[in-house]
């Protein structure tokens, strides 16, 4: 059951790739091949403008031709229609993410820290991405399918390649500091969509507790041996 | 002429509802087609289901959701013990995951139709996990097998979560090894629920 073939990536325009990767190995989303990625990237920076401002109703393709100071037909030849503007948002809006959670466990000093932190990052990212807040809950058909089910496959990957190396910092082997980061996704994914009557996963406090009784005990890899 | 019941009715259209969906897809069943293959007139489908078409879809997911309900119950009957519970679901929902049935093919063929009505109904489902695996938490917390100080909610919560993770992906781990399941259930899962695994972080 292939649902990739259905969902498009996350990580890439349906073109291929023209943007650089960043420490996370995540490709910045791209306009088609040969043509130059500057352009396509001004329009995809004026669309997550427009979208953080008037949400993703709000605006025509023409909108976003005038901000990024390009022609409709050059728009056009990039992203044939709105659909394919606000997936190219998402995938930028994912671009961002990644590199906002890569900052903060950078700054952690424990694996219980990547752990936690990691986390809360998850669990405030709607609130503070105004743009992913945005197509979450006003185009959730486009959103949802990597939330859950066939798509979801590729947020734990992308998770996981953005919490491993972290991980590896404190220890872990690579393929371990991968299956931890994917926990930790599944976590957070978890308790977003369905929101839990028993933790308030928004309080610190309550996530460092869910981390030391229930998720640290399963990551450790000295502990677990084979995991 | 034989008298149907109104339940035996309900069922009836929400019976054919799945073949039609199964034959048509999701966007393209209308509620006419589900009539005609009911044997029904339109007014008296609408008698049963008011709302129409969605309703039915939605009845129809819900009845999915029953179905399911069965068969993790066969599939966790039988034990009390925690690990083994845990085991059995998470085997169950690996296996119900492959499986080529109507909501899988939905997800895949038309997930921005189907997930918003799916993701209704997950609370159900994790209230099915959670009603599954509370007497077998029940039993460990009395036979002492459980790490000390653990809420039982949380625990509860926190199992029924993972294992509607894994009905929803099955992520990058090889459960072709059949060794596989039984460690994400023990140290994953349940690592910091039985007192076996000590905490020593």
């Amino acid at each position: 059951m292939d649902s990739l073939a259905r969902t498009p990536s996350l990580t890439q325009g349906d073109s291929s790739p023209a943007g650089g990767a960043n420490a996370a190995g995540v490709e910045a989303p791209a306009g088609r091949a040969g043509i130059s990625a500057p352009a396509a990237q001004r329009i995809v920076d004026a669309t997550i403008a427009v979208i953080e401002e008037r949400g993703t109703n709000g605006f025509t393709v023409d909108d976003i031709a005038k901000l990024a100071g390009c022609s409709r037909a050059t728009l056009y030849r990039y992203f044939p229609g709105k659909e394919s503007l606000l997936l190219a948002a998402l995938q930028a809006e994912v671009v961002r993410a990644a590199r906002g959670l890569d900052d903060v466990l950078g700054m952690a000093t424990t694996v219980e820290d990547v752990v936690v932190d990691g986390i809360m990052y998850g669990a405030r990212l709607p609130a503070q991405h105004k743009a992913l807040r945005a197509l979450l809950t006003e185009d959730p058909e486009m959103v949802l399918p990597y939330l859950s089910f066939g798509g979801a496959d590729q947020t734990l990957q992308i998770a996981a390649a953005t919490v491993a190396p972290s991980l590896e910092r404190f220890g872990y082997s690579r393929p371990a500091a991968y299956l931890a980061g994917e926990w930790l996704c599944r976590v957070v994914l978890s308790y977003e969509s369905v929101p839990s009557k028993v933790l308030d996963f928004e309080d610190q406090a309550s996530v460092r507790r869910l981390a030391r009784e229930f998720i640290l005990p399963g990551l450790d890899p000295s502990a677990t041996g084979a995991l | 002429m034989s008298r149907r019941t109104a339940p035996e009715s309900r069922e009836r259209l929400i019976e054919a509802t799945r073949l039609c969906i199964g034959r048509f897809g999701l966007s393209k069943t209308t509620l006419e087609d589900v009539a005609r293959e009911a044997k029904f007139s339109r007014a008296t489908v609408y008698r049963y289901f008011p709302e129409g078409r969605d309703q039915l879809v939605r009845e129809l997911l819900k009845s999915e959701i029953d179905e399911f309900a069965g068969r993790l119950a066969g599939a966790t009957a039988g034990t009390n013990d925690l690990e083994l519970a845990v085991t059995r679901a998470l085997s169950f929902v690996l296996g119900e995951a492959r499986r080529q049935n109507l909501l899988q093919s939905l997800v895949i063929l038309e997930p921005d139709r189907v997930l918003p009505l799916l993701n209704a109904q997950l609370v159900r489902v994790l209230d099915l996990f959670r009603h599954f695996i509370e007497s077998p938490l029940q039993h460990a917390r009395d036979t002492g097998r459980l790490s000390p100080g653990l809420d039982l909610e949380l625990a509860n919560d926190y199992v029924a979560r993972m294992l509607l993770s894994f009905l929803q992906s099955a992520g990058t781990y090889n459960f072709e090894d059949p060794d596989e399941l039984g460690r994400v259930a023990r140290f994953r899962i349940l690592g910091g629920i039985l007192a076996e695994r000590s905490t020593a972080m």
